[in-house]
């Protein structure tokens, strides 16, 4: 069944072209001022822009697709070709659109920017003396929220400034006028950041950036120097991007924001499996042998979401041969939906001390530490050390988390505890103490019920294999669909006669988030950078829609930890992570 | 054939008879507007190697209950068997998607079975941006 996050990021492409548009239109307004007919001759080039891209758009796609990009196309010829003849701009935006984009497939597929292609052809029939609006404090503005668009492609838009400057200062003609009269910042951060056409690798980004500033200042100050440094850059761009399969050694870290907040009243908890939480008047004294054959008999399973049999991950831990055993209790809780973790944390600090006390007893451990995002409110013993994980999702993914306690770095494929290193969760850990004191069937568990809309949510105690219908309509009945899953980042829609399953602690009761699937990826990488693995998640998405499954086995789509951070930030409204797993499944199946 | 606008939908249950997995982003918005505007929906496709994320009944026999009302998005060719099967189960409302997908028989059997019938995209009710555009120039009321 297919996965999603019920949250998502508010920005699509749309809405980022959009705001570019507006900027360039701060770009055109001091020759708009002095020279009110120009807006004439602009809106005739973005008329005719429109026209052509939305045309061959509905040629291809059958259906109307938004135009903006191309208005932005019209707009950046239009600042880079100033007092050229009409007709001259109107070949141009013809030239940009058809031969720049809709050649090679349309937004999203082109290897060359294509304003910077139809500013390229025009210079060849025209003479363009600047290759930037000429400089005027009204220009400041748009300098300024330019800035923005620098975090698409930082290191090539770095990298092209840096290479104007030096160029400048090597004709001893650096000064703050002369970086505005040369376009500097126009050229790094609009022109550079092209998320389509230029490469998002830092090193290379970095490099050929500067090249493309630096050698066509140097060869002149004509436009046409500019514009082919840039579409070098372009080619080269889609070259490394062709070869780069590796997954990225260090992906970037990303905090998202809580889809409900957390809460410190009691009387948002309920129990519905008419258990009795009864106190245990006196813990037996027990072996090892007899704890374990307690945590087998009682069924207790890995309560994170990986509903793995506890019994067996603590025997491959004791069959281990590393010298150095390490217990991590997973409070971490990084998925930004749920709250009966840390509430579990804060209510039975002295259950979890007791099963991690049976824990020790099964495995002599040379470190156990508790790991949270937040100590605040935990009332542990002194000696127990919790350590507190930096702030990012998904913080709580059992690698990321030794790596980041422990410092020990496990291949993808390594089981942590073949390797000495016990991750549990700290619901797994209270259902040992359960299982071993009380000796009860692990029959129920604790979840969090989520209502996404209002922003609320509460922890309820829930009998395994209960519908999750009758659960959600016990507590919100005026609704008549859910969601559930490992959490927020991982739902999928609740069917009628759906239960509680072991891998289920999460259900939520929201709209449906909006995907809306579009045609045009704009290749930002958010989705490469974000993914906590590094993959190209892009171009494993792109294998999985054009059924070339046999391709994937380089991008190593089974490393994926279906965390959900590619759909939740993609701004082209693609469920990728669904791709991603439909690519892992392959893989993993073959 | 009545007025189509949002009380069309006052069952809060819907049938939707022909949500597609060839054109399932299309589907899929209709759905999850009626969904999210609290309607629940019934979906219905007879084809055997549909592969859908959510439950879609294979024939009104296997629902569970059968609503009032129903929302059709099939081939003009089914919908004399589409209306008498719906007809047959109760249904009292019909919505056609638009005039592509119904002829003035069908709106006659309609009548005489004593079904209601509107045509109109759901998306015109529920959706936002280009829709409330589509709304307002077909006069629909949201």
């Amino acid at each position: 069944m297919t996965t999603f996050p019920l949250i998502r990021t508010k920005w699509s492409s749309e809405h980022i072209m959009a705001e570019l548009f507006f900027v360039l239109l701060l770009y055109l307004l001091p020759g708009w001022i002095k020279s009110p007919s120009s807006i004439l001759g602009f809106l005739a080039v973005l008329s005719l822009g429109l026209f052509i891209d939305t045309s061959i758009n509905y040629i291809r796609y059958k259906k109307p697709i938004c135009a903006v990009s191309a208005a932005v196309t019209a707009a950046i010829l239009d600042i880079l070709t100033p007092g050229i003849p009409l007709s001259g701009k109107l070949m141009g935006i013809a030239f940009a659109l058809i031969i720049g984009k809709h050649i090679w497939g349309g937004t999203g597929k082109n290897i060359l920017n294509p304003g910077v292609t139809g500013l390229l052809f025009v210079s060849m029939i025209f003479d363009i003396k600047s290759q930037a609006p000429s400089p005027t404090f009204l220009l400041f503005l748009a300098l300024l929220l330019s800035l923005r668009f620098i975090t698409f492609r930082p290191f090539a838009a770095l990298g092209i400034m840096a290479g104007m400057v030096l160029a400048l200062a090597y004709r001893q003609e650096l000064s703050l006028n002369q970086i505005v009269t040369y376009g500097v910042v126009f050229w790094g951060c609009i022109l550079a950041t092209d998320p389509v056409t230029v490469t998002p690798n830092p090193y290379f980004g970095l490099i050929l950036g500067l090249l493309s500033g630096l050698i066509p200042l140097l060869l002149g100050d004509v436009p046409f120097y500019m514009a082919l440094g840039l579409l070098l850059l372009n080619i080269a761009s889609y070259a490394l991007d062709i070869f780069s399969v590796k997954p990225l050694i260090n992906p970037a870290r990303y905090k998202i924001k809580r889809a409900i907040p957390y809460f410190d009243e009691d009387k948002s908890v309920k129990d519905l499996t008419e258990q009795e939480n009864s106190p245990v008047e006196k813990s037996p004294t027990l072996e090892a042998n007899e704890i374990l054959r307690r945590i087998q008999h009682n069924g207790v399973f890995g309560m994170g979401g990986g509903a793995f049999p506890t019994f067996q991950k603590i025997n491959t831990a004791i069959m281990s041969n590393a010298a150095d055993k390490h217990l991590i209790i997973n409070g971490v809780e990084c998925d930004p939906g749920l709250i009966h973790d840390k509430w579990i944390l804060k209510s039975f600090p002295d259950e979890i001390c007791k099963g991690i006390e049976l824990l020790s007893k099964c495995i002599s451990f040379k470190s156990v530490t508790i790991a949270v995002k937040s100590p605040k409110g935990l009332n542990f013993p002194d000696n127990l050390k919790v350590y507190t994980v930096s702030d990012y999702y998904p913080a709580g993914a059992e690698k990321h988390l030794i790596k980041e306690v422990l410092n020990i770095k496990l291949p993808y494929d390594a089981v942590p505890a073949s390797q000495g290193i016990l991750v549990l969760n700290v619901q797994t850990v209270y259902s040992i103490y359960e299982a071993v004191i009380k000796n009860l069937k692990i029959n129920a568990r604790y979840l969090t019920l989520a209502n996404i809309k209002e922003g609320a949510g509460m922890v309820v105690r829930v009998p395994l294999e209960s519908r999750v219908m009758e659960i959600v309509n016990s507590i919100y009945p005026q609704y008549s669909f859910a969601f559930c899953g490992g959490g927020v980042m991982q739902c999928h829609t609740a069917t009628e006669d759906e239960v509680i399953g072991k891998n289920i602690n999460f259900i939520a009761v929201s709209d449906f988030p909006h995907y809306k699937e579009s045609y045009l990826c704009s290749k930002c990488s958010f989705c490469n950078i974000r993914c906590p693995e590094g993959l190209r998640v892009n171009k494993i998405a792109e294998l999985v829609d054009n059924n070339e499954l046999d391709k994937l086995n380089p991008y190593h789509p089974e490393r994926c930890l279906s965390c959900g951070i590619c759909s939740f930030g993609c701004p082209a409204g693609k469920n990728l992570s669904s791709r991603v797993k439909t690519a892992k499944e392959y893989i993993i199946n073959s | 054939m009545i007025k189509f606008n949002r009380d069309f939908f006052t069952g809060k249950e819907i049938l939707f008879i022909g949500y597609s997995s060839r054109n399932n982003a299309f589907s899929k918005s209709i759905y999850q507007a009626f969904m999210n505007n609290g309607i629940k929906v019934y979906p219905v496709n007879n084809k055997a190697n549909a592969s859908f994320d959510i439950k879609v009944y294979r024939n009104l026999g296997e629902l569970p209950t059968v609503p009032s009302c129903a929302f059709v998005l099939a081939n003009k060719n089914n919908a004399k068997t589409i209306v008498n099967e719906l007809s047959g189960k109760g249904v009292k409302r019909v919505l056609f998607q638009n005039s592509k997908y119904v002829d003035h028989d069908i709106f006659d059997i309609c009548n005489k079975n004593g079904i209601e019938t509107a045509v109109g995209c759901p998306m015109m009710i529920f959706g936002n941006g280009m829709h409330r555009v589509h709304a307002f120039l077909a006069g629909v009321k949201r």
